[in-house]
């Protein structure tokens, strides 16, 4: 029976620690991700498209023995540097401003949206729709869970910069609903 | 404006050096206006937060992807995504570096080999992906401390009617059929101790995982007495 049998050369622990791995992060990131995207103005099938790349990459990254740390920030830069290449190839919802897709959204009421009251939320949809493009990505991907450090590595801009713009952008937001 | 003013949003993140975070939450304690800021930044961000959440919720709901995931089948995903990469490593033929495939010509060296099986020892690369590959199914037998793996047909295929050779090109023909020890997909623990299964990936030939099963594993008595 020895002809049947192939000896183990990858070890099995090691496998195991991978699918582990990649479980677990799938569980975690999964929703983040698909939101940042949509928000970022990806279609619900664009933004699927997108996660199982960014996850078969992530697999990829990890089966040929790439770096375990910052792997949060790995496949949100992976995801997001997607997202701006379908920007470039198809410049369709892209180019329409945030607020209007959001208007398009809000028509669909959900139990999330009603949550907000409806003057806040007006005021927030309308100082959303002032704050420039790179402050949206930090709040998004802050919304996400990202540390400053991290947002940092996904835009591949230094961390105080990520400090700077989280702070203006949400002084623009406070200004702008609480008067 | 005192001077921790411009650092209130980076402490409310909790970015800030932990010495200097000390100084800021003792002035907090004293300073009522910033407080008072503290307060508004913290509505602004929930605010943002729970407004984008709501958006990105409601844009995925609206409609359903095609082709979506549901986080039920996560464990499958992982699966598939490991099919996906081992069949990678069969059709550039490292095989050997992966416990559980076998190639075309390990798998017919321990089986009666059949005509699409030849087919694929002539051409490889271009004919594996056409050709259905018999059910051999790979097994993870421990016995001595060493992990081996054994192939074997299970016996049903010797009675369903075999397909007719050379017809197998049909494109919904799966191209590959994979299988995986529970406690490669699974993390330790998750898998009751007694309780043992392979998961059967079937992939099309666009390298899609087209069918997953799950298959308890047999015992060596139990395979035995199938054998026989």
């Amino acid at each position: 029976m020895s002809g049947d049998s192939v000896r183990l050369s990858l070890p099995l622990p090691r496998l195991r620690t991978e699918a582990c791995e990649a479980t677990h992060l799938y569980r975690e990131l999964r929703r983040p991700l698909l939101r940042y995207l949509v928000c970022l103005g990806l279609s619900a099938d664009e933004a699927q498209d997108v996660v199982q790349d960014a996850f078969l990459s992530l697999h990829k990254h990890l089966a040929a023995g790439g770096s375990q740390e910052n792997i949060r920030s790995w496949i949100f830069r992976v995801a997001h540097n997607q997202a701006r290449n379908r920007q470039s190839r198809y410049e369709r919802r892209f180019a329409a401003p945030l607020e209007e897709r959001i208007d398009a959204i809000a028509d669909e009421s959900t139990p999330e949206s009603a949550v907000l009251e409806q003057e806040k939320f007006q005021q927030l949809r309308k100082a959303i729709g002032l704050l420039t493009e790179a402050e949206r990505e930090c709040l998004l991907l802050r919304a996400g869970g990202l540390r400053y450090r991290e947002i940092g590595e996904v835009l591949g801009v230094p961390t105080s910069t990520v400090a700077d713009t989280v702070d203006r952008a949400i002084k623009k937001l406070a200004e702008r609903c609480n008067v | 404006m005192c001077e921790f003013s411009q650092r209130l949003i980076a402490w409310l993140d909790g970015e800030l050096p932990e010495g200097e975070a000390g100084k800021m939450k003792r002035h907090l304690a004293d300073c009522a206006q910033c407080r008072g800021q503290v307060n508004v930044y913290r509505q602004a961000s929930d605010g943002f937060e729970a407004y984008s959440n709501a958006c990105g919720d409601a844009a995925l709901a609206a409609r359903p992807g095609r082709r979506s995931l549901r986080p039920a089948r996560m464990i499958s995903v992982a699966a598939a995504i490991a099919a996906m990469v081992a069949a990678l490593f069969l059709f550039t033929g490292r095989v050997r570096h992966w416990a559980v495939v076998g190639t075309a010509a390990e798998i017919g060296s321990s089986t009666a080999p059949s005509q699409p099986l030849k087919m694929a020892q002539q051409e490889p690369a271009r004919q594996l992906a056409a050709v259905a590959v018999p059910r051999a199914v790979p097994r993870v037998v421990k016995s001595k401390g060493a992990e081996r793996i054994s192939h074997h047909v299970p016996d049903r295929r010797a009675e369903a009617p075999r397909p007719q050779e050379g017809t197998n090109l049909l494109p919904a023909a799966p191209a590959v059929e994979i299988s995986i020890p529970a406690d490669a997909i699974f993390p330790p623990g998750a898998v009751p101790a007694g309780v043992s299964f392979t998961a059967d990936v079937t992939m099309a030939s666009d390298g899609s995982a087209e069918q997953i099963r799950l298959r308890p594993q047999l015992t060596e008595f139990e395979r035995k007495g199938a054998q026989r």
